[in-house]
């Protein structure tokens, strides 16, 4: 829990900037390190659900069941690994 | 036109662009920081640097740019980017109103997913993109900083 409001913080800082594209993947740039972030379009979803206010990673696989009508265990197992990579963003 | 003029011409032509060029490889020295250091700060850098030259032309800054950064590569292993240009080119044009550093993305058609490029503007005129690079579709802006120019410090 304290990772995911470490990683929203992040996200929401001046160091950071979130662009989405037309086909709804998007790029997370760490302007301070000049880090790139690409994401597709899960990806994308969960930054943006998170910079919206998803208060924790069930309420995120929840989002991700509803959205691209995936199962459960799966969502979980996605939100799990978005969680693990943009924790590695920030320490880069 | 009579010979002695336009060698007089084409003589003062060349004094500016190597001008030009000499005051670019010192701004491309300084676009290097942009590996270690965030944006911002190498572009508050580059619009204090001193005695840079005025009401460059769009066209001029861009070439110069060019030049100076594929010169820092080579000569000194350098990075020579469309990020390092863009600021060398700003820099030089910073005197003059509305130019704006640019850095934008869009999907690629090969791994890595996305494609970044920054890019510099003068008012609406896009000073250091080549011309074909807009049919493989617009970038979607990431970061705008605007490069004013500020001398000393």
């Amino acid at each position: 829990m304290a990772r995911l409001t470490e990683i929203v913080e992040f996200l929401r800082s001046d160091r950071v900037t979130r662009t989405a594209l037309s086909d709804g993947s998007g790029v997370v740039l760490d302007v301070q390190g000049l880090a790139v972030y690409s994401l597709n379009e899960t990806g994308m979803f969960l930054v943006e659900a998170l910079c919206e206010g998803a208060p924790d990673a069930d309420a995120l696989a929840a989002r991700l069941v509803d959205a691209f009508e995936v199962d459960e265990t799966t969502a979980r197992a996605d939100v799990a690994e978005f969680i693990e990579e943009l924790s590695k963003l920030m320490k880069s | 036109m009579p010979e002695g003029q336009r060698d007089g011409r084409e003589h003062r032509s060349g004094a500016r662009e190597i001008a030009l060029f000499l005051h670019a490889l010192r701004l491309s020295v300084k676009a290097q920081r942009v590996r270690r250091r965030p944006v911002w700060d190498v572009v508050n850098s580059l619009v204090r640097t001193r005695s840079l030259p005025c009401d460059v032309g769009a066209g001029e800054a861009a070439r110069a740019a060019g030049r100076a950064c594929g010169r820092i590569k080579r000569w000194a292993g350098g990075l020579d980017s469309c990020l390092t240009r863009s600021l060398v080119a700003g820099a030089l044009l910073a005197d003059q109103r509305d130019v704006v550093l640019h850095i934008g993305f869009r999907g690629a058609r090969v791994a890595p997913l996305h494609e970044g490029h920054a890019w510099v503007t003068l008012g609406e005129r896009n000073v250091t993109d080549a011309t074909d690079r807009e049919h493989e579709g617009p970038f979607a802006q990431a970061l705008q900083v605007p490069m004013q120019r500020r001398e000393g410090g």
